[in-house]
């Protein structure tokens, strides 16, 4: 299995439209972790099927992920990869001031031979996400984040760059050149 | 008054309103958008804005942050404490382009912050964006 997990806050969601404008379905497993409130979730996600053909799903906890389906973190839940296939969803005390955390989701991720991992960091306020893209440098992932002079808000990308070894820093354009290349 | 900033006007399903004390820049917005197929709304204050969410608006809003009164964060602050965050967009419209850290527990609710002085077409498309997004 191949896992691409994006983090993403303030100023990323017109990245993320950008980014997936275009893309075909792809041999691997997405999973957007977006800043929002719970019921912003499902337009978003809306927005994003009629960007990509990839399958484009808000989990209600319990999915087993598949190549080919995009999923949408959905608000005020915290989502959890088990065993690096089945989507659980959490409640529990917001991280880093937010839920869903990014840090959450990639610190989920269990290191496996068998399964390629990807993880990127875009525009956000805070530093959301630069635990979790450490952790997923350490298990073999391969990590980027957005320039940050392309960002809105650059703080999130920053700090996940000092936390890590980036493999990347990309701009939206190398982004999406970057994603369609994993077919 | 101008029609579009009458608080007793009837509140449409979705829409744009702009939030900011600069006459200049609510003069400017609502230009650019007037002919667009989406009502604008106008407030002054972080208090209008409310009342307007009180009244039943959905749609973008653009959120000045320095303003006398409530200032925009304390504005989001308050929408949320009413719970009012339903089938909003809410992006920043200021010229402090770096937000205070101790603002993070707010940050779930901003979807974007856009920078004055601002590019019209930019603007505009991103508008258009997120009232898409939003029907």
């Amino acid at each position: 299995m191949n896992i691409l997990i994006i983090g993403s806050s303030t100023g990323g969601p017109r990245i993320i439209f950008d980014i997936f404008n275009g893309i075909p379905v792809l041999p691997l497993a997405i999973i957007i972790v977006q800043h929002m409130p719970e019921s912003t979730t499902s337009r978003f996600a809306k927005r994003l099927s009629q960007l990509t053909t990839m399958n484009v799903i808000v989990p209600k906890g319990g999915e087993v992920i598949v190549h080919g389906s995009l999923y949408v973190a959905p608000g005020d839940h915290h989502l959890v990869l088990k065993n690096n296939e089945t989507i659980i969803l959490e409640k529990s005390e917001k991280v880093n001031f937010v839920r869903p955390s990014v840090d959450v989701t990639m610190t989920s991720l269990r290191s496996d031979p068998r399964h390629a991992f990807y993880g990127i960091i875009l525009s956000g306020m805070g530093c959301d996400g630069a635990q979790g893209l450490a952790y997923m440098k350490k298990i073999g992932a391969q990590v980027f984040i957005q320039d940050p002079d392309t960002c809105t808000i650059s703080s999130m990308p920053e700090a996940a760059f000092k936390a890590t070894n980036i493999d990347q820093v990309l701009s939206p354009e190398a982004i999406h050149n970057f994603i369609l290349s994993l077919k | 008054m101008d029609p579009i900033s009458d608080p007793e006007r009837s509140h449409p399903v979705s829409g744009l309103m702009v939030v900011d004390d600069d006459e200049d820049i609510l003069f400017t917005v609502h230009s650019l958008f007037k002919k667009r197929p989406f009502p604008v709304l106008l407030a002054h204050s972080g208090q209008e804005c409310l009342n307007y969410l009180e009244k039943g608006f959905k749609g973008v809003i653009l959120m000045d942050i320095m303003m006398p009164g409530l200032d925009g964060w304390e504005t989001i602050q308050e929408i949320v404490n009413r719970d009012l965050m339903h089938d909003l967009i809410i992006s920043m419209f200021t010229a402090k382009d770096v937000p205070d850290t101790s603002l993070d527990h707010l940050k779930e609710y901003v979807f974007d912050y856009i920078t004055k002085p601002f590019e019209p077409e930019n603007l505009i498309a991103l508008v258009n964006d997120y009232i898409t997004m939003l029907e």
